[in-house]
């Protein structure tokens, strides 16, 4: 049995520190003296506020951590498209959230890096070069942003581990996990690297032709839980589709966690009260839940 | 290649022109790059349009570059093709001297480029002299 957090919060004006730790408490998830790694999702210009995790969110995240007794919580992104990671934290001004970056940030996609050997064979990969700092964490939060994907059907806390692979190995924009297949890739990079937490930003969030071009979507919710494949679930589930025909995520609780409802302990707000329809493209109107 | 692969609109990214019918984007370090790569190409006929069109969109993105990075990218191609720099001139110096940023190494080495009286070092002839 795996729980899934829903919370609302209306605006990134609201008091997040204080529905993170709540929750947080909920999960007791241990970090005490542990290193915490942030994994939001910052892509790079968002004129309409949809497609990078809100700053504003990490910023209060890692305070929640911090205050927790992490002995270090640091916020890693290696960015898919643009190499220019500079040019993305002035973009999102996470500079004015979080203070100075030099010990609050990683570029990981010109980290220190090691090769792994992946714990699956969904892809062709086999090993991967993936950076010290997410190897080094004891604690690994994904914080996503909530989103449809034109390739992926849903971008949440399981795809969102893309953004560990290191451009300096191997480009920009990361190609090889594509040429493997990106729902396999999804499957071995997070079999490798499972996500402790997962904290969902949905406050806004996209719809349509996201990852990067699709419409804002006002859904209020954070969704948090220590399953990722269960708190992706709860997600698509609240943006009215369905997780089983989400390939990936079906394959995924094949080992990595729950998907099925009955094993789902809701929390917080229920589905039915936050769930709005969320428009896909068309290659994946077969994930819309059928109108009763 | 590269022109094959340019953003509607002119300019490059990662070099995808297009996907589910929403234009590519272009980014500022790619389109430096590939200029600069086609530059010796650029009287080209079938060269021509594309780095006419790359220049034109990154003179006109230069006033909201927001990385070091990009703009020393932007500020070494719009140079070196006899473009107007602009503010990127004292943009550059104040980014430089406020120390805000951890230039890392390949961004000192262009900067070092960029700040060189003339963008001799395009020519092939600088390294008759090492």
């Amino acid at each position: 049995m795996s729980r899934v957090a829903i919370r609302q919060a209306s605006s990134y004006r609201a008091d997040l520190r204080e529905v993170i730790l709540e929750t947080l408490g909920e999960f007791k998830l241990g970090v005490k003296g542990k290193r915490v790694l942030l994994k939001p999702n910052f892509v790079g210009a968002d004129p309409c506020g949809a497609v990078n995790t809100h700053p504003a969110l990490v910023a209060a995240a890692r305070e929640c951590f911090l205050h927790l007794g992490a002995s270090s919580v640091l916020v890693g992104e290696g960015s898919a498209l643009e190499r220019d990671t500079e040019a993305i934290l002035e973009t999102i001004g996470l500079r004015e959230y979080l203070g100075p970056l030099e010990d609050a940030f990683m570029d990981l996609n010109v980290d220190e890096v090691r090769l792994v050997s992946l714990r699956t064979r969904a892809s062709r990969l086999k090993k991967l070069y993936l950076p010290a700092s997410v190897l080094r964490a004891d604690v690994v939060v994904s914080m996503p942003k909530l989103k449809t994907h034109h390739w992926a059907g849903v971008s949440l806390s399981l795809k969102n581990m893309f953004g560990i692979v290191p451009g300096r190995c191997y480009g920009w924009p990361k190609n090889i996990l594509h040429w493997a297949g990106i729902s396999r890739s999804i499957l071995d990079l997070n079999s490798t690297v499972r996500p402790d937490f997962a904290i969902v930003d949905g406050i806004t969030g996209m719809e349509g032709d996201g990852p990067l071009e699709g419409q804002p979507k006002a859904s209020g919710i954070l969704v948090m839980g220590d399953d990722p494949v269960s708190v992706d679930s709860t997600c698509v589930r609240a943006m009215g589709l369905l997780p089983e025909r989400v390939g990936y995520l079906e394959r995924a609780s094949l080992f990595l966690g729950n998907l099925k409802e009955e094993k789902i302990e809701q929390i917080g707000e229920s589905l039915a009260r936050v769930t709005q329809p969320f428009a896909v493209v068309p290659e994946f109107e077969h994930l819309k839940a059928k109108k009763a | 290649m590269l022109c094959d692969r340019t953003c509607p609109g002119g300019g490059w990214n990662c070099g995808n022109t297009g996907v589910y019918g929403a234009a590519g984007k272009p980014l500022i370090g790619p389109t430096a790059w590939a200029l600069l790569a086609l530059g010796e190409f650029a009287d080209r006929p079938s060269v021509q349009q594309c780095v006419r069109q790359g220049l034109d969109w990154l003179e006109r993105a230069s006033d909201g570059i927001r990385g070091p990075g990009s703009l020393v990218l932007a500020h070494l191609c719009l140079r070196a093709f006899g473009r107007t720099t602009g503010s990127l001139d004292s943009q550059l110096f104040a980014r430089y001297v406020e120390g805000r940023h951890r230039w890392q190494i390949p961004e000192l080495a262009w900067i070092t480029l960029a700040l060189r009286p003339s963008p001799d070092w395009l020519r092939p002839q600088i390294f008759e002299s090492l």
